[in-house]
């Protein structure tokens, strides 16, 4: 799920399972994203501020994917989350640093190829 | 959704008067339904003509204007109570805003067929601009000001601060747009809509600034630059052309109101204002306008200059814009604080390094000089001390200061401030002029004497509006260049 077709495909996937489904998360894609219904037919796609509380109503569906924790793909180290009240219907997705260097010197320790340990400090 | 009677409840409010029903919503003043003290102020409720399930546009704005205004503050937006659920009973309740919309001086204008004076646009326009520059700190962008849309508090000679009214398509910058479309197409409305907004691009502040140029344009010529262009095609004419000069309306506009007006209504973004701060700045002080041959102009352009921008427009690319607040930080207001006795060249140059600092690398950013003297500084009687001598004292230190500041081009401007409060006084200015950073000497001398008595700079840090930077005096130059970066 890389743009909002892909976005759009796995919407219709989840809307096979529980028609009134109105958010669905993605996950491994190392990208935070909402995917959403503009004014077209398509989902649009939004790239979202860290920090910022997103209303997300259930009348409208949603896709997210939150990102993941190791291997950012957008050149900062920071992990990735995000955070869904759904009573508020806000979707906050943030960044935490953590100790990438350690994490990296222990990718390293276990004998696993050099290029993981290399793109935590790299994010990318 | 049907008229409600004075009398009905909705969701717990209970309607006192319909205040206004126009096409798309039906506003009606309300209270508490169970007794309850109004909260400080009068409530307002706007209710959509349409219900949800009639999917038009005008529920998605309503749906925008809810969210934003959720998350607006300060006192240049309504503040807001409640919100019903959209798919149950849509609904905003707000506050009331006292006051007159912008409109309002319009309409006299055209019954007693006199425009306002020059500095009754001017303060109409500053109220207007320093409002929208409270949005954009706030990420937003208005992208539908119109004078139906802009309130007026009640103030001095009937001119308070500005309120923006109705967010329907207004662009939050951290939340998805719900009005945007995989091909874009012009929202906004067409008197008043910026170039770009033209051609579908959202967000970016300068469209508010070029909006709030149409407005005062009508007010000096109650004349519509632009018209009100029925076409797509007529539409796209301000990518191009350049309006009527107002002073070829009426010659009795002043040349800095004219330079302001035509620099907000620049087809490129980039030509006009790079904030509303710096156009309230101007509007605050005309005298502080850099009145350039926009400003002299009595006739339109050329046939000839027409073809060259229309050819210039057709390869105009428009880029989507940065978060505002982000825009805004790269053209700071920077004010320094220059002391107006004792003071060391030491202190004088430290400042200088400190502001060329501020400005930075950034060619939006403006500089404003400030010089807070003592009332007690000037006299009634003795010429020699007499206001304007010491005034004009003190501009010619701060021009002779200048000098030493990498400007390359940047605006400066010099005032002089007479106030017994000097904290206050650098307070209230940089307030007032939306001030990005004071930079103001430390004045760490003789605090040992002063430790339970907060200094001047200790008092502007904790009280600004901003960030503020106190440069220490007496700096060790000579080995600041030896510290490793």
């Amino acid at each position: 799920m890389h743009d909002g077709r892909g976005a759009g495909e796995s919407l219709a996937a989840a809307t096979e399972i529980a028609a009134d489904i109105r958010h669905v998360f993605g996950g491994h894609v190392h990208r935070q994203m909402l995917y959403y219904q503009g004014q077209g037919r398509g989902l649009l796609e939004f790239v979202p501020t860290p920090g910022a509380a997103i209303p997300v109503p259930a009348h409208r569906r949603w896709v997210a994917t939150i990102g993941s924790v190791g291997q950012p793909r957008d050149g900062r180290q920071e992990a990735m989350y995000a955070l869904f009240d759904r009573d508020a219907a806000r979707l906050t997705f943030a960044r935490v640093a953590y100790d990438h260097a350690a994490a990296a010197a222990a990718i390293r320790a276990a004998g696993l190829p050099d290029f993981f340990a290399e793109r935590l400090s790299r994010g990318q | 959704m049907k008229l409600l009677e004075p009398g009905e409840t909705l969701d717990g409010f209970v309607v006192k008067a319909n205040l206004h029903s126009g096409g798309m919503a039906h506003i009606y003043q309300v209270q508490y339904a169970n007794g309850a003290p109004d909260p400080g102020f009068r409530m307002a409720m706007k209710v959509p003509r349409m219900a949800t399930g009639d999917g038009a546009e005008n529920i998605v704005g309503f749906e925008v204007e809810a969210q934003i205004l959720q998350a607006l503050s300060g006192p240049h937006v309504p503040r807001f109570v409640a919100a019903g659920d959209l798919t149950r009973v849509p609904y905003l309740v707000m506050e009331y805003i006292e006051g007159r919309p912008l409109q309002h001086w319009l309409d006299v204008a055209r019954e007693t067929r006199t425009q306002p004076d020059a500095e009754t646009i001017a303060r109409l326009g500053e109220a207007v601009a320093s409002a929208a520059h409270s949005l954009h700190r706030q990420n937003v962008v208005h992208q539908d000001l119109k004078p139906a849309n802009v309130m007026i508090r009640p103030g001095k000679d009937g001119i308070g601060g500005g309120v923006l009214l109705d967010f329907g398509l207004s662009y939050h910058g951290h939340y998805p747009d719900l009005l945007a479309e995989e091909l874009r197409k012009a929202i906004g409305s067409p008197v008043w809509m910026a170039p770009e907004q033209v051609v579908g691009v959202r967000g970016d502040p300068r469209s508010d600034i070029f909006a709030i140029g149409v407005m005062l344009y009508e007010l000096a010529t109650g004349e519509l630059p632009f018209g009100e262009p029925q076409t797509a095609g007529g539409l796209r004419q301000r990518m191009w052309m350049q309006p009527k000069p107002p002073r070829a309306w009426r010659s009795e506009i002043p040349p800095w109101l004219q330079e302001v007006i035509l620099r907000c209504l620049e087809p490129e973004a980039a030509k006009r204002y790079p904030s509303a701060a710096h156009l309230a700045l101007d509007l605050a002080d005309p005298s502080l306008v850099k009145i350039g041959d926009r400003g002299h102009e009595m006739q339109g352009a050329s046939l000839g200059t027409h073809i060259k921008r229309w050819f210039k427009a057709a390869g105009m690319e428009y880029k989507p814009s940065p978060l505002p607040m982000e825009q805004i930080d790269q053209v700071p207001i920077v004010m320094v604080a220059l002391p107006y006795k004792d003071v060391t060249d030491a202190t004088l140059y430290s400042l200088r390094v400190a502001v060329n600092r501020a400005l930075g690398s950034r060619p939006g950013a403006r500089l404003a000089c400030v010089t807070v003297i003592s009332p007690s500084d000037t006299s009634s009687t003795d010429a020699e001390r007499s206001e304007s001598r010491v005034h004009s004292h003190h501009l010619e230190r701060q021009k002779q200061w200048v000098r030493g500041v990498d400007l390359e081009g940047r605006q400066v401007s010099h005032h002089v401030i007479e106030a017994g409060d000097v904290p206050g006084a650098i307070i209230e200015y940089a307030r007032g002029n939306h001030v990005t950073v004071i930079v103001m000497g430390a004045a760490t001398h003789g605090l040992k004497l002063q430790a339970f008595k907060p200094t001047i700079p200790i008092k502007v840090a904790m009280e600004a509006p901003c960030t503020v930077i106190l440069v220490k005096q007496e700096l060790p130059f000579a080995q600041l260049s030896e510290v490793p970066a």
